[in-house]
């Protein structure tokens, strides 16, 4: 049975941010429940796990033979919950990747668009260093 | 007049972000990092460069 991981360390804060960025992903909203209460997670074989979270992209939805990945609601922001399975990204954008850096990327992207938007501007992005860089004129 | 321009930077390994404000003065400074901030989250470290405490020309950078 994998194990699930809390990554306390990387709070996605916004909902609304973090849905979009889900569905960059692949996971778009039909492939997403959000709900206003924690519901349990389930692992591969439908086995109910003691985590839980508002946020679940089911296992059908996460690859073959996977678990349920959820996202938890904190003060913070919503805290990632996946198993030690699913790891790395099996399946749609981003596939081989580690998911908890597919997922802050695409978050961090996300927040780079809706920045650049409050300044009624374009976003440039080129690739350097290993780095995405964007820039915003204010 | 300075280029007045936010850098976000997005680390392809870690997935992490940084921002370097430049341009801008102390204030006003301050103002586009808590724009920011709302959409994205408190910034886990800010520093201010030498260049923040100039009248002209600020540089701010922040990573989460």
């Amino acid at each position: 049975m994998s194990k699930y991981i809390s990554y306390e360390g990387d709070v996605l804060k916004d909902q609304t941010v973090l849905l979009a960025a889900l569905a960059a992903l692949g996971w778009t909203r039909d492939k997403v429940e959000v709900n206003t209460q924690p519901v349990p997670l389930y692992g591969y074989q439908g086995d109910r796990r003691r985590e839980t979270a508002e946020i679940v992209i089911r296992r059908q939805h996460v690859g073959g033979a996977s678990n349920d990945i959820g996202f938890r609601r904190t003060e913070q922001g919503f805290v990632p919950i996946i198993s030690e399975f699913d790891r790395t990204l099996r399946v749609g954008v981003g596939s081989g990747q580690q998911t908890i850096v597919a997922m802050k990327k695409a978050y961090n992207m996300e927040v780079a668009q809706r920045f650049a938007k409050t300044r009624h501007t374009k976003l440039t992005q080129v690739r350097e260093g290993g780095k995405i860089v964007m820039k915003v004129r204010v | 007049m300075a280029l007045r321009e936010v850098t976000i930077s997005i680390d392809e390994k870690t997935g992490d972000m940084e921002i370097h404000i430049e341009g801008v003065k102390g204030p006003a400074c301050e103002t586009i990092l808590k724009d920011i901030e709302r959409i994205a989250g408190k910034a886990s470290r800010v520093s201010n460069t030498p260049d923040y405490y100039k009248q002209d020309d600020v540089r701010v950078t922040a990573r989460r």
